[in-house]
This record gives structure tokens, sequence and C-alpha cells, in this order.
């Protein structure tokens, strides 16, 4: 498609628009994690790091970061084992019925997070007489991490077909030693991606957080919505914020790159 | 006779409504070179899949040297398959390709290095041993595939069509390659393609499939020279066929009849005792050493007649356009075949398309 002058001029600067308004703000947010003002002056009055160190001591903020992290962790390690196996056998084997189920696994991610909050707290609390805690706060991650990683998955061995591990096969590996050797090497980068996404969801999750997490048990995404409207809290959230920006950067980046340009799946077709 | 490497009983496999392997019974035999030819889709993969066991029969069973092993899966069998587009592991090196079947079985890791070296020296390939197999041609990443398999020293080696994705030159090269290995090794080759020039340079035997079905199983020599029947006669090399009035009015015989191009001789090549008959040269087609006149016979039918172009010049070739000729050929040349006509007509369209 060629587009006139004056047409890609347009559009130039309409992308330049959508860039410049979603990150302003987060270039406000790290440059606020400088300022000297506690209501967030601007222009700055003046630039400290003290918020920094404060953000450091903070006791709360720590060990939200750490529930956070634990509960991202745990969801993504088990969205990986079932992702795949449900990736591997509605891929690698025909039954009835196997649109439906492919569809009902994708479905979470689909749903409101209210949806899922309530139906998973209701479930829990009524029919399995469970205590909301870490238990069913990883329980209810993994619900919506598993869809990543299975799409992931399944779009890789859709790609792969079976050709490799008919050659695997046909050299004498049984079916153990054709996933461990041939698959899951195959499928490595398209995991690695999904988890990496996976993680990401789940640490910024925060209405089925509220819904099934419990009292006891703080994600930071919680934490810092309740100490945002702090007066005295507002600048360690605003730390909190600016080095999650900072960080975020790296999975993306390298989700993209995995996801992208890999040469084994090239080499495949 | 001796125990056959692969024997197929009564074998048959139906996708859904398609019924693409109907009833097959064959024996290729110890240390044969055998091919198994036939247009797209008449199921010559299948039936190797089937051998390999990647696909499970809906009847019918599959003997190996008398074993039989319909039910084991592929990894439980004593062949190995070449695959079309060669199915290397993106993710291992040339060497680690070749070991891998080695190492699967357990061989001891000096000798796995030995024997994986020695195969790729035998496709020449020894200096590539470290490369990736996005790094090597389609020639280099065939003699790969090739080595991988024929490492684990299987009792029957499959290939299918590996020689369909490189060029002709190479192809012609890594035909006569291909047979000089298998002379070596003595191991026995299943060979599929649809390529029937190919088939008559390389087989022992070849096996012609039809729409699921062997039509016949010959030598090259006596499948060329004798067809079977009309669609073997069509798909086998060029040949003239005559069947009904056609055959009544230019032989004289009722039935279905075929004559090769190259035993039909024009003008001054006509011999003393050739049955004879008269026509006009439709067209000229130039195929470089030889050429191919069309002939609208008096009588009715069109042939093709081959001629070498040994002493005409190009535009005299061409100039025969339009004129009167006499066409001729001994009896023994005609060949009287079975089967329907029509069948091959479509068959053979349905190739050149
Ligand atoms: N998995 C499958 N599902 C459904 N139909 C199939 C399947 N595999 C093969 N067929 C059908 O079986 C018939 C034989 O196919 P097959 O691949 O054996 O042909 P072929 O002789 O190898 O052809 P080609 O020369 O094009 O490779 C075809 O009609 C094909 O469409
Ligand atoms: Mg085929």
């Amino acid at each position: 498609m060629s587009f006139s002058r004056a047409t890609r001029g347009v559009l130039l600067a309409l992308t330049g628009l959508v860039l410049l308004f979603i990150h302003v703000p987060l270039a406000l947010v790290v440059l606020n994690s400088f300022n000297v003002s506690r209501t967030f002056e601007w222009p700055p009055p003046g630039y400290t790091t003290k918020w920094w160190s404060a953000a450091v001591d903070s006791a709360g903020a720590r060990n939200a970061i750490v529930v956070s992290v634990e509960v991202a962790l745990v969801a993504t390690a088990i969205a990986l084992v079932l992702g795949t196996m449900a990736a591997l056998a509605l891929q690698r084997f025909r039954f009835f019925g196997r649109d439906t189920v492919s569809l009902l696994i994708i479905l979470p991610i689909a749903l409101p997070g209210v949806v899922t909050g309530i139906a998973l707290a209701n479930a829990f609390l009524t029919m399995f007489g469970i205590e909301l805690g870490m238990l069913t706060l990883v329980v209810s991650h993994a619900t919506f991490c598993i869809v990543t990683v299975f799409n992931n998955a399944i779009a890789r061995l859709r790609r792969l077909g079976g050709n490799l591990e008919e050659a695997s096969m046909d050299l004498g590996a049984g079916t153990f030693r054709t996933f461990w050797s041939v698959t899951l090497p195959m499928m490595r980068s398209a995991l690695l991606a999904g988890a990496l996404l996976s993680f990401a969801l789940s640490f910024d999750e925060i209405i089925v957080t509220t819904f099934t997490a419990g009292q006891g048990i703080q994600t930071l995404p919680i934490w810092i919505y309740q100490n945002l409207f702090r007066p005295n809290q507002a600048p360690v959230v605003n730390v909190v914020a600016a080095a999650l920006i900072v960080l975020s950067i790296i999975p993306i980046w390298l989700s993209q790159k995995l996801a992208g340009t890999d040469e084994s799946v090239a080499a495949a077709r | 006779m001796s125990t056959p490497a692969v024997e197929l009983v009564g074998l048959t496999k139906s996708f859904g409504s398609v019924t693409a392997v109907d009833g097959l019974d064959l024996r290729i035999e110890d240390g044969e070179f055998f091919s198994m030819l036939g247009p797209s889709g008449s199921g010559k993969t299948t039936v190797l899949r089937m051998i390999a066991g990647f696909e499970l029969p809906s009847a019918g069973r599959v003997l190996l040297a008398g074993e039989d092993v319909t039910g084991r899966p592929p990894f439980a069998r004593d062949v190995n398959t070449v695959f079309q587009d060669y199915a290397l592991f993106p993710h291992m090196d040339v060497l680690a390709n070749v070991e891998y079947g080695l190492r699967v079985k357990r061989v001891p890791a000096s000798q796995r290095r030995d024997r994986a070296m020695a195969a790729l020296e035998s496709v020449q390939l020894g200096q590539l041993a470290r490369r990736r197999p996005t790094q090597l041609s389609g020639g280099q990443r065939q003699r790969v595939a090739l080595a991988r398999a024929l490492v684990n020293r299987p009792r029957v080696l499959l290939l299918d069509e590996p020689l369909g994705a490189l060029d002709l030159k190479l192809r012609r090269a890594m035909q006569l390659e291909l047979k000089d290995l298998q002379r070596e090794v003595g191991i026995t080759f299943v060979f599929v393609t649809h390529d029937q020039e190919e088939a008559l340079t390389m087989s022992d035997r070849i096996a012609v499939f039809s729409e699921g079905r062997i039509e016949q199983v010959a030598s090259p020599a006596e499948l060329y020279e004798s067809p079977g029947t009309a669609f073997v006669a069509g798909f086998v090399g060029t040949s003239n066929l005559l069947s009904g009035d056609a055959a009544a009015a230019v032989l004289g015989r009722t039935g279905t009849f075929s004559i090769r191009p190259e035993k039909i001789h024009l003008d001054s090549d006509v011999e003393s005792g050739n049955t004879t008959a008269r026509g006009t040269v439709a067209d000229v087609v130039y195929l470089g050493s030889v050429n191919h006149y069309l002939v609208d016979l008096d009588a009715g039918p069109t042939l093709t007649v081959l001629k070498q172009n040994l002493r005409d010049s190009t535009e005299q070739a061409m100039g025969r356009r339009g004129q009167q000729v006499t066409v001729g050929w001994a009896d023994e040349h005609v060949i009287e075949l079975s089967g329907d006509t029509q069948q091959v007509q479509q068959s053979h369209e349905k190739e050149k398309s």
C-alpha cells in the first residue's frame, strides 16, 4: 500500500501523538520520584533522592514486592506445566470436542476480571471451604496465566507440525525421549515468551486479586492502590512505580526478541 | 524364495471416505532398489508411512523380514526414513543430527562419533559436521538426512521423493550417487517418486500406483517395453495409445494398443516389412537432441513420432509442418494392453497440470 505525502504526514503526526500520550505520563512518574515537593508541584522546586531511600526502607513496599514476585513465580510455574500439557494434548491428538476444549481454556482471559474474581472466591469459600489466602491467590492467577502459555505453545506447535517428532521416533526415540530432545527444545523460546507475559500479567493484576487474596495478603498493586492517596506515602509509591517502569522494560524487550526472530522455527518450516 | 525384506498383505488405508490405499499386496526382496511410481495422490506416501509406522492401516498387515509389525510404533521397527523435507533437527548441528539415532540406542560415545563421522564422509560432508542445518544448501541437507538414516544400518531405508526439492542437475547427480550408495551398503531401498525417468534410472523393480492400487510391478525395461495396462503405458514414458475405432482403422485389430514414439519411423527411415500409414505433420516440437512430430493420420488418430536430430537442421525439421508423410513401424513394437484408456489420459493430464 502506498500513501500520498499528505496522508503519510497525518499518520506520522498521529503516531507521534499517541506515543507522547503514552510516554509523557510515564516520564512524569520517573521525574517526580526525584521531586522535592511532597505534592508533586510542577515545575519541581528541586530534586532529591530521599524518596528513593525512603522507599527502600519501607517495610510495606518491600513486603508487597516479595508477595507479588512469589505469586507471579508460582502461578507462572503452574501455568507452564499445565499450559504446555494442554497445548500438546490439543495439538497432537484428535478427539471429539477438541475445539470446544480449546475455547474453554482461552475463555478466562476474555472474561471480565470481576466475574472471574467472584466466581473463584465463591468456589473457594463455599464449594471447597478453603480460607482465602496465598493458595487461593496463586490458583486464581494461574487460571489466566495458563492462557498465555497455552496460546504461545499451541501457536508454536502448529507452526512446527509433527514432522520432526516423526523423524525422532523413526530414529528409535520413544514418546518421552522425543518430547525431551525434540519437542521441548523447539518450544523453548515460545514457552519463555509465554512465561514472561504470564509473569507480567500476574504481577500487576488487581481485580481478581482483591476478590481472592483475603485480608492478610497485600500484593504490590494493592499496596500501591491503598497508599497512593496518603499524603506522606505518595512520594514512596511514586518511586516504586518509577522502579517498575524501568524494570518492566527488560522482560518486554526479551519476549519481543524471543518471539520475533526464531531461527530454529524458521528452519523447521 | 528367501524371506522378503518387506511384505504387504491386503494393506488398506482410508481417511474418512477417501480410500488412499486399497488392498495392496506386495513383496520387496532383500537388497532390492524398489521404487513406487505413480501420479500425485495415488497413495505412495501413505504406503510408506504405514511401513514406517506413522500411520496405522485400516486393514491388512505389514511384515518386515517375515515379522508382523503392523501394530508396532515407529521406534520399534528396523526401518529408517528420509523425509521429503528432510526433517533435520534445527537445534542440533549436523553431527548431532547424524548421531541422534545412535545416542537413542545408547551406543557408547566414542563408537558413536566414529560411526557418525564415517556416515558423513560417505556422503562427502565430513567437513561440515559442525554446521547447523540452516547453514546448508538443499543438496547438503539431503545428504545429511541420508547419513542420519543410514548410520543406523536399518534393514530397510524408506525414501519419500528425497530429490524432489533439488534442481535438475543436482537431481541427476544424486540419482547416480544414491544408486551407488545402495549397491555399496546393500540395504533395501524403498523409493517413492512421481518422476518416471527417475524410477527407470535407479530401480531394480518398480511398482506403478494408480488410485491406491498397484497397476504393475516389473523391472524398468519390462515396464517400458511391455506395459501391462494402458495406464502404465501412458504413465511410463510417452506412448501412442490406439483403441476402438482408431485401432481398427490403423492396425485393423480390436483392442487397446501402444506404440512408443521412438519405434515409429518417418518417410525415408521406414523399413521394408513395416506397417505403414499416410498422414500430415500437424506440428513439430523441438526438444534439443530430438524432435517430436505430431502426425495426423489420414485414418483418424494422431501419432507422436520421435526423431533424433542426426541429419536434419532445425529449420528443415520445422519446415515439415503441413507436409504429407509416411509413417511405419514393425509389428512387434505394437503392444497389446488391457485396461481402460480413458483413465490413462485423465491421470496424464492431471500430472501435467
Ligand atoms: N492425513 C490424511 N487425511 C486425509 N486424507 C489423506 C491424508 N493423507 C493422505 N490423504 C489422501 O490420501 C490420498 C493419497 O495420498 P498420498 O499422500 O499417499 O499420495 P501420494 O501418492 O504420496 O501423492 P504425492 O505424489 O502428491 O505425494 C490422497 O487422496 C490424499 O488426499
Ligand atoms: Mg507423497
